[in-house]
């Protein structure tokens, strides 16, 4: 692979790229879903491919392919080159690349154990018994149990020197209850939505997870919602658990915070962004004791690695602190746009097909000082609400509304009935100036994000957020008609 | 790809199975892309990825693995795989087996060569247009002209073997002037049908037009749609009510409702791949002849798509709109039509005391399945009718609303349609519509 690599650098340099980088990606994906006893989703992928960077007069040019073969690398070099050479006739200055000093390393994923030993009959057999004590409720019309498990082995070199060789590997596993009665759809899903919980780790992450133990809860919990109050409408204090408060974060503080939102440069698909740079430094984008900062170096996160797709070394760095907005997300081509001389490296490629996009970082709501018992028992007219359902938010990042599967009335500093069909509204800056409590360390989980979609054509990314509990206060909730 | 090397490859890889029934599903597609943004090109891409999918029937057991990587070794390791993956699985006995080879009806073709071979030279010309006139207006542009096609060969080991070929270019600007922002896209199968200065004009004016928004209050409003806005509805009727799955297991607005109104008489929706509007694959993922199927006919629900599991359930024949099986998902339709009205969208303004125009949506989700409540921003170009004219932009307001119950407050449908890219290859014919009371729940910033 490196001969290979450090060919089609050279080759790119020949003929006319002023700085080039490869990067030849092996992944092994295995997937499987069992739904209502039956195997629904069952996928092992291999795949191998590599993608050529280049830039040509100030401009870039990028191709790939799945042939990787020392022919087809050459070709696809001098396609990219061609490519380059075309995105030229129409630029509005010479990219530069902010320096980085060449990193000749290998990075792992720390793990225990590799999910990719672990027989697929033992696998199935736990997602079949977690599938048989949901359905033991004749008004769960859906049971779904899954695991995902991803090892992608990328080999990156630059025309700067850079070698790197990472392996980083990720699970994840949970289970979905969907009742059914009358027109009415109640889902609960452990422990999270979307497929439950994905770690960087191994398999021990579905070890940890105590799924079996915590199925005849959900089960009961969905079918529960079936006859559940819906959601009072009006201005109320909130509280969100932080799977909800991760979902939070990720739409309203990190693609705001991605650079190349804030200069236009998404305004055609994912938007832009109110977050602009006459803000930074002194814009409130919160309340005195939010902080946010963002740290692709944490343990588990699903956007940690070494480096990232710029040959950056992975960083941590702040985006709020005490409720100031002080930073953005950014790669090495917009480094100088903020005045700083080095990327924060989160500049990341879906696979070896795409070219590196700004991603959303592992971003965290910094613990506060509060008991989970203290935040409830401050609130006496509020609601409590757990686990996304659904969200959207407007293309600047500032009017939003989200849905949550779960809720319960406080009443008196105390939780009460349960409620379904619970969601909020609010304006991004204002919702953040309303936190008035966040619960401490004690509740601090980070919560891995699989399926974040950006760019033309459409990439997925993962990273994770962790939060504690927070309490909001004075917060629009059900919205209805 | 062509369809004699795929047949070679599918061939190759069946001869390598001792599985009791094997499948082979192929893709190849080709996209080259190029993104501008700021009146300037920004990314510019050429991927090409493919993929062989093997799924085996040992039994009543089965098991599925993928690569993308066609070497001899390679790919004996991907049918083991999937043989392992079987092995090591209790019998299912709701399996089906692999279909025997079927009689596909051609469809209309949508493959064209030159959109294959389109430049990059040829692309950032079409983008300097846009670019200079935008220029011409002090405006500044963003977007995407994509150029590109994918190939399907599906095969089993009883002899069935289907391949389709399909191309897609998509020129789609956002224009933006100050506070004012719009936006256009066109959808072609073939290249030279893109009509780049439509869209410049178009994108343009909206942003010229949009500039200075005002405030007003959420509420109910007339609403006239463009098309772009009401595909966001099909796209969410397709994967949340149009699905066999969802009807069998009663999380469909059409279930208990086949042969009863759920719309204005106004509606009529059909899943299509034969249309010449909207030509898709004739074959679905399991390898049976796709069907025109009627969704809505005048407002009445009349059916919806199957794979062969759905099917079973509803005791009725696959409609031929199954996805790579094994799934979770079931059948969803690919190519919907809406069916065309006669009032043009200049008579929905004209006949509006007071309303809202709407360019497109942005963000749009899913409060509660069965209604098909939504909820969504407006985007790049929205404006207050007043009086039977635009009365000027306003900000962008965000609609929660039952998109069901709103499809039986249809006033008006257009005669023009419109194509909207949608996924698997597909797209959706769509018309614009004038929508009472259509609620507004609150207004952004801006």
């Amino acid at each position: 692979m490196k001969e290979l690599a450090e060919n089609a650098i050279d080759h790119a340099l020949r003929i006319g790229a002023s700085y080039a980088d490869i990067r030849i990606v092996e992944m092994q994906k295995e997937n499987i879903l069992v739904r209502n006893g039956q195997i629904s989703e069952l996928d092992m992928v291999d795949d191998l491919g590599f993608g050529v960077r280049v830039l040509v007069d100030g401009a870039w040019g990028f191709a790939s392919s799945a042939n990787v073969q020392k022919g087809e690398i050459g070709k696809k070099v001098e396609l990219a080159v061609k490519i380059a050479r075309a995105s030229a006739s129409l630029k509005a200055e010479d990219v530069q690349l902010a320096p980085e000093p060449p990193h000749r390393d290998i990075w792992v994923t720390p793990y225990t154990i590799d999910p990719f030993t672990i027989p697929l009959n033992e696998k199935l057999d736990l997602l079949m018994a977690i599938d048989e004590i949901l359905r033991k409720s004749p008004q769960i019309a859906v049971a779904a149990s899954s695991m995902s498990f991803r090892k992608k082995r990328q080999w990156m070199a630059t025309s700067e020197g850079s070698l790197i060789y990472q392996t980083l590997l990720r699970s994840g596993a949970g289970f979905s209850a969907t009742a059914v009665k009358d027109g009415d759809v109640q889902v609960r899903s452990y422990p999270s939505s979307f497929g439950g919980q994905y770690i960087s780790c191994g398999y021990e992450l579905v070890l940890s997870l105590r799924l079996l133990e915590k199925a005849p809860e959900i089960r009961d919990q969905a079918v529960g919602l079936l006859s559940a109050d819906p959601c009072p409408s009006g201005k109320k204090d909130l509280i969100l658990d932080s799977s909800q408060l991760a979902l939070q974060i990720h739409e309203s503080v990190g693609h705001p915070t991605e650079l190349d939102r804030v200069l236009g440069m998404e305004a055609n698909f994912a938007g832009t962004s109110f977050a602009t740079m006459d803000k930074l430094g002194s814009f409130q984008y919160g309340s005195p004791i939010v902080n946010l900062i963002c740290d692709n170096t944490i343990p588990a996160g699903l956007a940690t690695c070494g480096y990232d797709d710029d040959a950056v070394r992975s960083q941590l760095w702040a985006l709020v602190h005490e409720g100031r907005f002080i930073g953005y997300q950014f790669n090495r081509e917009l480094a100088y746009k903020v005045g700083l001389g080095r990327s924060v490296g989160c500049n990341r490629a879906d696979g070896w097909s795409h070219i590196p996009i700004i991603r959303n970082s592992n971003i965290s709501l910094m613990p506060g000082d509060k008991t989970y018992d203290d935040l409830i028992g401050s609130v006496d007219d509020g609601i409590f609400m757990s686990t996304n359902r659904s969200w959207s938010i407007d293309q600047k990042r500032l009017n939003f509304q989200f849905g949550c599967e779960i809720a319960w009335e406080i009443k008196g500093g105390k939780l009460g009935r349960m409620l379904k069909n619970p969601n909020y509204q609010g304006i991004t800056y204002e919702f953040w100036r309303s936190c008035a409590a966040i619960a401490n360390s004690d509740h601090w989980t980070l919560w891995g994000v699989p399926n974040c979609g950006k760019g033309q054509p459409g990439q997925v990314a993962e990273m994770s957020h962790g939060a504690s509990p927070a309490l909001f206060t004075n917060i629009t909730v059900g919205v209805g008609l | 790809m062509d369809q004699s090397t795929a047949k070679g490859l599918t061939d190759q890889v069946l001869s390598l199975s001792s599985a009791d029934e094997t499948e082979v599903l192929f893709s190849n597609a080709e996209e080259n892309l190029t993104r501008f943004s700021n009146n300037a090109i920004s990314q510019n891409v050429s991927r090409n990825i493919r993929d062989l999918s093997v799924k085996v029937l040992l039994g009543k057991k089965v098991g599925r693995a993928s690569t993308d990587r066609f070497d001899a070794a390679s790919l004996q390791r991907v049918v083991g795989t999937a043989l392992l993956a079987a092995r090591q699985q209790h019998d299912n006995p709701h399996l089906l087996p692999l279909p025997e080879p079927q009689h596909f009806m051609p469809s209309p073709t949508a493959f064209n060569s030159r959109t294959i071979d389109f430049s990059p030279e040829e692309r950032a010309a079409a983008i300097r247009h846009l670019v200079e006139e935008a220029q011409k207006h002090q405006t500044v542009a963003a977007g995407i002209f994509s150029t590109g096609g994918e190939a399907v060969a599906l095969a089993n080991s009883k002899g069935l073997f289907t391949f389709h070929r399909s191309t897609t270019a998509i020129f789609s600007g956002t224009v933006e002037s100050g506070d004012g922002s719009g936006w256009a896209e066109d959808v072609q199968r073939n290249v030279d049908m893109i009509d780049v200065r439509q869209v410049a004009n178009t994108a343009i004016k909206k942003a010229l037009d949009s500039r200075n928004p005002r405030q007003i209050d959420a509420g109910a409003y007339t609403v006239v749609l463009e098309p772009a806005a009401v595909s966001d509805f099909l796209m969410f009727m397709a994967f949340e009510g149009f699905g066999g799955l969802n009807y069998v297991e009663g999380r469909s607005f059409l279930s208990g409702n086949l042969g009863k109104r759920i719309m204005g008489d106004n509606v009529t929706i059909v899943d299509d791949a034969y249309s010449a509007l909207n030509p898709g694959l004739p074959f679905d993922f399991e390898g049976i002849p796709r069907q025109k199927v009627v969704l809505v006919e005048k407002g009445i629900a009349r059916g919806c798509v199957h794979d062969r599991i759905s099917a079973a359930g509803s005791g009725v024949q696959s409609t031929g709109h199954s996805l790579p099986q094994p799934n979770s998902t079931g059948a969803i339709p690919l190519n919907m039509v809406m069916s065309p009205g006669t009032d043009a969208m200049e008579d929905m303004i004209k006949s509006t005391r007071r309303g809202v125009l709407v360019t497109h949506f942005h963000y749009s989700n899913v409060l509660d399945p069965i209604k098909l409540s939504l909820t969504g921003m407006t985007r790049d170009g929205t404006f207050l009718i007043e009086n039977g004219k635009i009365a000027g932009p306003v900000k962008n307001m965000r609609f929660t609303e039952n998109i069901i119950e709103a499809f039986n407050r249809i006033e008006m449908v257009s005669p023009d349609q419109q194509t909207v890219n949608a996924f698997f290859s597909g797209s959706f014919i769509v018309p614009a519509l004038k929508i009472a009371n259509f609620n507004f729940s609150s207004v952004s910033e801006f």
